[in-house]
């Protein structure tokens, strides 16, 4: 948590709980609603996954994934160009919408570690 | 009427069932019961709680000696190195305390068992339960995880008290289904899954009836195997009961029965407790796995995790529909695999017991793949499950995430099974059918601190092991090539996934033998990365089969094995010997081979953390070096730029090839709904086999509760 309003909810994303945004914990840009999927206020690119991992055989079977079957979705920061997720999916299959938070109980858990802070300092 | 239909008859309707099946009420519910009267005078009577922690501590050494003796005298390999555990049981059946090492996932599948028993034998008169009693079983639809995971279990009594239960379960080398070697990949029912075992009494008075024995060695293809590992599991428990007994004669009963009331209550307590800290929400991820062992097949393992104050609820929607393969699931082996992660990953350091799952809510799809009817097969569950473990990993680690101090947030760990399975007549004339253990030698997850470790453990058995190549050629008619590290075999990240190993083995010493690999990812990886960071590549086989004979390689081999590499790929492209050279997805029948012939596999590696940009560079070098990833790599994923053979990076130019990498993402990467405008698709390719959902509009169900409520 960066001061008080501001709870890491994953290794690039905080959420500010005075303007309930999203916001980069790497270029501290405010993103985008914090009721949001935070995908929704990402820039995304579909990769090829062979561009990620070498397939090393020239055979139907290797070691990089089958594009007609995998593709690699990316997440970028679009500010600072950092990747915060990525998904392996098939290609034109949906995108998770994998963190749905509730905002009441951040605040809650905001409110909690500012009293055990309180109460370290006393 | 005939005096055996009228028996018939009279037995229907004297209300007792013609067969006791698997008792939906006992499978159906996985919460601990309440306290029954014996439990609440137990703890009544315990005037110092000090004496529960002292008894707590010393069940816990009782049951991990029993664990490294029953280790040490079994014979299966999969259980030599890890795969079993041993455990006791309150009366009422719940698992109340396992071995630290070994199997989680028993920990949170084996209640019903010793539940079937007490519901249905105890008052039986043919059967009964009473001291000196063992018991066995293997079907899952009873309880447990799979079928060749084969429990014997003993009733514990004090005097003429029946005070709990002590069991253990164990991998087994074969179960006698269609295939050798424990699994049934050409089963498409589950009467192909061979063994299938209801709870029932296999000896009495402390010994284990020898014409019973008898009519299970004759149902396996490794006789010897399933008689040494029988009595091992049944000295192992009856060890456990000795040293209770001295611990009931030292102190009382009541301190056995308080003790492991207070384990269950304890645990149960404390996930709720450490759960209800997490911020509230929903927490979702998908997998995939991409064959049913008959056929290349893409099926989807969806998780979402509900969090509302103190309840957890694990969903399952949307995963694949179940399927005439042995890869279904059943929903009490899924709640051990979801146990198995809070146990393993979460909260390792509380006791493993029943309370794990008692303290969570479960939701799944009758009929899925991940809540399979009794009628489907199952041996295999774990190519749906694992993958499903994935999943549930990665939703569960962006629900705590917010709240840093209970764990260290871990990318996935590589959950597959490639290894040899072998079976046939081994070059000491033995009939055996079994495993190898390889697939014990899964890849760590990246940590948010630092890398995943190479090699390292099951998911599902953390503190397991694998053992050496030539403990593998002692027992199996094989020679083991090379095991070795290989480049660029796992996740990319800020902190990469520990890597794992590829291993070689060549058939030597017989020529009536078969092998077989039973495992997804040959187009699909395994492993998903966390946070940014990249999953781990995809593992197929590599088959070298000589055309010309043995003698054609030992030749090849005695002269110096020219062209040789320690590396599946360069050993296809140089083509050392005259050979068929075959590369395909990790799961074959089992097929005969021809002595010389050898198979090289990949065991995946595990899933990396962070953006590949953050990596420090010269820990990028460090890898190069160490031949842990390419030269395409460093270059490709991790923009470092480096001189000489050293691999000295060169940092101003690296920042530089970095921040244009940084720029190039801003370039290309697409708003969501432009992004989506082209990726979208309606429906699966056309050209790829699906199973599973495809809903581009979330389901009714995923709106929150407090909508829910506003609409109602």
């Amino acid at each position: 948590m960066n001061g008080e309003q501001r709870i890491a909810i994953t290794e690039y994303l905080d959420v500010d709980l005075a303007s309930e945004q999203w916001t980069c914990r790497r270029c501290d840009a405010a993103l985008g609603d914090a009721a949001d999927d935070y995908k929704r206020h990402l820039l995304i690119h579909d990769r090829d996954p062979r561009e990620v991992h070498p397939a090393r055989f020239a055979t139907e079977h290797s070691y990089a994934p089958d594009p007609a079957w995998c593709r690699i979705v990316e997440f970028y920061c679009p500010s600072c160009g950092t990747q915060v997720e990525t998904e392996y999916l098939p290609p034109g299959h949906p995108l998770t919408r994998d963190i749905e938070i509730d905002l009441a109980s951040l605040r809650r858990i905001a409110a909690e570690r500012a009293g055990e802070r309180a109460e370290e300092a006393r | 009427m005939s005096a055996a239909t009228t028996d018939y008859f009279e037995q229907l309707l004297s209300g007792r069932p013609v067969l006791y099946g698997p008792d939906r009420e006992i499978m159906e519910e996985h919460r601990i019961p309440p306290r029954t009267a014996r439990e609440e005078e137990a703890l009544a009577a315990i005037a110092d709680p000090a004496d529960v922690t002292v008894a707590h501590a010393r069940l816990e050494a009782v049951l991990e000696s029993a664990m490294e003796v029953l280790q040490q005298i079994c014979v299966a390999p999969g259980a030599k190195w890890g795969d079993l555990t041993v455990g006791i049981y309150s009366r009422a059946g719940d698992l109340a305390l396992a071995s630290t090492r070994g199997v989680n996932m028993f920990s949170a599948a084996v209640s019903p068992v010793p539940k079937f028993i007490g519901k249905h034998w105890a008052d039986e008169p043919t059967v009964g339960v009473r001291p000196g009693d063992v018991f066995f079983h293997n079907d899952s639809t009873y309880g447990g995880t799979h079928n060749p995971d084969h429990t014997v279990l003993i009733p514990l009594f004090w005097e003429d008290e029946h005070v709990a239960w002590i069991g253990t379960v164990m991998h087994e080398g074969d179960n006698g289904a269609l295939d050798p070697g424990g699994f049934a990949p050409s089963a498409t029912t589950r009467f192909g899954e061979g063994l299938r075992i209801a709870p029932m009494k296999i000896g009495e008075n402390h010994v284990l009836r020898r014409d019973v024995l008898n009519m299970f060695q004759n149902q396996v293809r490794d006789p010897l195997a399933w008689l040494v590992d029988t009595r091992a599991k049944h000295s192992a428990v009856r060890d456990v009961e000795q040293r209770l007994h001295d611990l009931m004669r030292e102190h009382s009963p009541e301190l056995l029965i308080a003790t492991l009331r207070h384990l269950l209550e304890s645990t149960e307590a404390e996930v709720a407790k450490r759960v209800a800290a997490w911020p509230d929400g929903r927490f979702r991820s998908v997998c995939f796995g991409d064959t049913t062992l008959h056929e290349e097949r893409l099926f989807k393992l969806a998780v979402e995790i509900e969090k509302r104050g103190s309840r957890l609820t694990v969903r399952t929607h949307g995963s694949a529909p179940q399927i005439d393969r042995a890869i279904n699931a059943q929903a009490h082996y899924v709640r051990s695999i979801v146990g198995n992660e809070f146990m393993a990953f979460l909260f390792a350091d509380l006791p493993r017991n029943a309370g794990f799952v008692s303290a969570l809510e479960f939701d799944f799809e009758p009929g899925s793949m991940l809540a399979a009817d009794d009628d489907q097969p199952t041996s295999l569950s774990m190519l749906s499950s694992f993958a499903m473990n994935t999943a549930l990993h990665v939703a569960l680690t962006k629900a705590l995430f917010a709240n840093p101090g209970q764990t260290v947030p871990i990318a996935p760990w590589y959950a597959m099974i490639p290894t040899l399975r072998m079976a046939g007549l081994n070059q000491h004339g033995q009939l055996l059918a079994r495993s190898a253990v390889e697939m014990n030698a899964a890849g760590g997850g990246a940590r948010h601190d630092r890398d995943g470790e190479h090699a390292c453990a099951p998911f599902f058995a953390t503190l397991a092991d694998w053992g050496e190549m030539e403990e593998r050629e002692a027992e199996f008619p094989v020679v083991g090539l090379w095991r070795r590290i290989p480049e660029d075999n796992h996740g990319f990240g800020r902190h990469r996934g520990g890597a794992s190993v590829e291993w070689a083995y060549m058939l030597y010493g017989s020529r009536r033998f078969v092998f077989a690999e039973t495992s997804t990812g040959g187009r699909f990886p395994v492993t998903g990365g966390l946070f940014g960071g990249y999953g781990g590549p995809c593992t197929p086989l590599t088959r070298v089969r000589p055309r010309n004979g043995f003698e054609d390689v030992r030749a090849w081999l005695a002269a110096g094995a020219e062209g040789l590499s320690y590396d599946a790929a360069k050993v296809v492209e140089r083509r050392p010997i005259d050979a068929d050279y075959t590369v395909s997805r990790p799961d074959v029948i089992p097929a005969p081979v021809v002595e010389g012939e050898f198979w090289i596999q990949r065991m995946g590696g595990g899933g990396g953390y962070g953006d590949p940009l953050e990596r420090e560079p010269e820990e990028v070098a460090v890898d190069l070096r160490r031949g842990l990833i390419s030269p395409e790599v460093a270059s490709s994923v991790y923009k470092l730029v480096w001189n000489g053979d050293r691999c000295t990076p060169d940092l101003d130019a690296t920042a530089a090839a970095r921040d244009a990498e940084r720029r190039a993402r801003l370039e290309r990467g697409l708003p969501y709904d432009a992004f989506v405008a082209a990726w979208r698709r309606d429906a699966p390719p056309a050209e790829v086999p699906y199973l599973g959902s495809w809903e581009w509009e979330a389901p009714a169900e995923w709106a929150s509760e407090s909508e829910s409520e506003e609409a109602a």
